[in-house]
């Protein structure tokens, strides 16, 4: 009776509690851990303002997850940062999403990420497509922040240059003086022959750039002094600063809708004068081979496609092929096929050698003579229909070889000149001896029996030539009409001719007016006589009257 | 052995007022001085024991695991420190008697009070004289309170701490810990250590 050993345990609502904490640290567990999203790994060229477990990831300023370490990468070139990313960054970490420091900046273009003075850099994430890019947990920080986001809508474009001229990454890009765009990155090709020139269009400025579009450094100012004064010009103070590229698409005759090409390359002129004038690159080489004498052509010399300037004349030179034993004179030329302006783009778009096909549907060079007192020749580029070619390696440079076409002007000159020459080597005064000599001898011939016989035949000669002149005379009856027709003109004429005079005799009104217009002309000088001499007696007279 | 097995104030029929202290007979539901109600044991001991034992245990975990304090310091970006990383921040920065102290306080005692309560609970019934549980009985129902320091400290940097140049902000960890400590404490309340002598005394007695 006084022995509970243990208490009958009824069922208690305390033990709703531990049930409660279980469910508490359960819920816990699970938040925690499903707000673990991926581990990814950045490297970054030095750890400047990256510390493990205080430097955050953010996008659109949201933690979206922590640096849990920051070591130095295995070949010791780079900084790998290991970041614990949340579940929500999951979708945005793709192979093309792009990471940066963000640090305080201050620029020409603006200040940015003041902010980070006082909280610490942070990284922040421009996120890849979630449609095209795949999942990726090792990325590559670019060095500097992007300008533009990748979800921004827009075009990118790509220029080319020799000389960047004052343009910087964030130089803008104008559209008749409105920024409609900026530089994202500058720099060369592979060749280092170029400066390429990466720039971002807003939408929807974007739809102004097609393939004819004209880009220029607008960058700085441009002072030039003309017959009509000096000229100044200057975009804004800001491309004095920053530079600053324009553009401008011209109105073509074919309204070029087709979408760009992603790998076109435009070329940047020095300026907007640039343009109209010879372009400076985006040239293809060419070496060119001619029969005859090159004389008159100097490099500079044009190369025209039908009239059409296209290129110039790089170099002349006279080369020794010691194996051939032979001296071939190779003439470098410039063309700049993107002053022929594509239409009907097909799909292999851009990189086509628009040149080559050319030549593979009759394009030849010739040498033509631009201007005939000095002499000066230019290349000209025609398509002649029989003579179908190819480009071919050239054996003494790296150039194509563009078949050449012996010219037709070219030839006759060259043959006039070569008759010239065999002219001017005749012996004339061997010549008149001779002459002389021979019309002694012709005093003899005429004597032979021979002659006679030549005078019979030249009788017969005779009577042919009297039917010629029986032809003659009938050319000559055709002759008096057109005497007539001749006399009844000078009929008419004389008849015109009367009726002009006509109206300068006597009973013509003309005449009479004529004769009454001096008539008044004859009493105005009387009465002007009277005043002369009024005056001359009486001066005071033109004061106080008569 | 059997001489020594002293007879409880229960096996006489009376019960002590535990407010009070009265001895009243055990037919008493009521104490009648202060008119409390009388038990002779603890009601549902064990049971109840278990209940807030297993609680503690549960928020053991989120207490060790979760942020205790968010310290945001000038520029610096917030810091979110658990019980663990507080203890080897202070070691690291040479306060090596208050890490020692903390650690004392936050992490071992709770784990000995739970492992105390553990073994008191699955030694119901001892053959021999229960003195090391009820010795040990005594002691985590003596240092219980003082785990609450961390608490307190907490409480306080948060309160005192609030300004634009330096915060503390209590984290959820801090929440969990309280909770062990309330609930430990609670477990050492509800349980009757007078039963293992009642069991104890049972057992000697049925061996004669």
């Amino acid at each position: 009776m006084h022995d509970p050993i243990i208490e009958k345990s009824r069922f208690s609502f305390l033990w709703f509690l531990p049930l409660i904490a279980l469910g508490i640290g359960l819920y816990l567990a699970y938040e925690r851990l499903n707000g673990m999203g991926p581990v990814i790994t950045i490297s970054f060229k030095t750890a400047e303002g990256l510390a493990a477990n205080k430097t955050k990831i953010r996008f659109k300023d949201l933690d979206i997850g922590t640096l849990t370490d920051v070591a130095l990468s295995r070949d010791r070139k780079s900084v790998v940062a290991t970041a614990q990313m949340r579940e929500t960054a999951a979708p945005l970490l793709t192979d093309d999403a792009r990471f940066w420091v963000v640090r305080p900046q201050i620029s020409a273009a603006g200040v940015s990420g003041l902010n980070t003075l006082i909280s610490g850099s942070y990284i922040a994430i421009d996120p890849g497509s979630a449609t095209t890019g795949k999942r990726a947990t090792a990325f590559v920080a670019l060095d500097d922040p992007p300008l533009t986001r990748s979800s921004e809508p827009g075009l990118r474009i790509r220029l080319a240059t020799k000389d960047i001229k004052g343009l910087k990454v964030g130089s803008p890009l104008y559209y008749r003086g409105f920024q409609v765009g900026q530089v994202e990155q500058i720099k060369f090709d592979e060749r280092f022959d170029h400066i390429h020139i990466d720039a971002f269009v807003d939408a929807p400025y974007d739809r102004l750039i097609n393939h004819n579009s004209k880009f220029w450094n607008a960058s700085g100012f441009d002072f030039r002094v003309t017959p009509r004064g000096a000229e100044l010009r200057m975009q804004s103070l800001q491309t004095f600063a920053l530079g600053g590229i324009g553009f401008s698409t011209p109105i073509s005759f074919r309204a070029d809708t087709a979408r760009l090409d992603p790998d076109t390359v435009f070329p940047l002129y020095d300026s907007q004068q640039a343009i109209r004038q010879s372009g400076t690159f985006a040239k293809r080489y060419y070496v060119v081979y001619f029969k005859d004498t090159i004389g008159g052509l100097h490099s500079g010399a044009p190369v025209v496609f039908n009239g059409i300037d296209i290129g110039k004349v790089v170099e002349i030179r006279l080369i020794y092929d010691e194996q051939d034993k032979k001296a071939v004179i190779p003439v470098l030329i410039a063309l700049e096929p993107e002053r022929i302006d594509r239409v009907n783009p097909t799909a292999d778009g851009n990189d086509k050698d628009m040149i080559g096909e050319l030549v593979e549907n009759g394009l030849r060079a010739s040498l033509e003579t631009a201007s005939l007192i000095t002499g000066e020749k230019r290349i000209e580029l025609s398509i002649y229909p029989d003579g179908i070619g190819t480009l071919s390696e050239d054996r003494y440079s790296i150039y194509q070889v563009l078949p050449s076409h012996d010219g037709n002007i070219d030839q006759i000159t060259g043959n006039v000149s070569a008759i010239l020459a065999k002219l001017s080597k005749l012996p004339f005064e061997a010549l008149f001896d001779k002459t002389n000599h021979l019309i002694d001898r012709a005093g003899k011939v005429f004597a032979l029996p021979e002659i006679r016989k030549l005078g019979e035949e030249t009788a017969s000669l005779l009577k042919r030539f009297d039917s010629t002149l029986g032809s003659v005379e009938s050319a000559g009856k055709n002759a008096n009409t057109l005497l007539r027709a001749l006399d009844k003109t000078r009929a008419t004429l004389t008849k015109q001719l009367e009726n002009t005079l006509y109206g300068l005799s006597p009973d013509a009104s003309l005449y009479y007016r004529l004769n009454q217009t001096l008539e008044l002309i004859q009493q105005t000088a009387r009465s002007v006589d009277r005043l002369a001499r009024k005056i001359n007696e009486k001066p005071n007279a033109l004061i106080l009257g008569d | 052995m059997t001489a020594e097995i002293a007879r409880s104030a229960r096996e006489t029929d009376k019960v002590g007022c535990p407010a009070c202290a009265l001895v009243a007979a055990s037919s008493e539901k009521r104490c009648p001085h202060c008119r409390r109600r009388l038990h002779s044991r603890k009601v549902q001991s064990d049971s109840r024991t278990w209940a807030y034992l297993l609680t503690a245990i549960f928020l053991f975990f989120p207490a060790n695991l979760l942020p205790i304090t968010y310290t945001r310091y000038l520029i610096e970006p917030v810091r979110a420190d658990t019980i663990i990383s507080s203890i080897v921040f202070l070691w690291q920065h040479g306060s090596r008697l208050i890490a020692c102290v903390i650690f004392t306080t936050s992490i071992v005692t709770p784990l000995c009070k739970i492992a105390v309560l553990l073994y008191l609970l699955t030694r119901q019934a001892p053959r021999k004289p229960p003195l090391l549980p009820t010795r040990l009985y005594r002691i985590i129902h003596f240092i219980g309170r003082w785990s609450m320091v961390d608490v307190f400290v907490v409480a306080l940097l948060g309160a005192l701490i609030h300004g634009r140049l330096a915060q503390i902000d209590p984290g959820m960890g801090i929440f969990a810990f309280a909770g062990v400590v309330i609930f430990t404490m609670a477990a050492t309340q509800t349980f009757d250590i007078r039963i293992l002598w009642d069991n104890y005394r049972h057992h000697a007695r049925s061996d004669h």
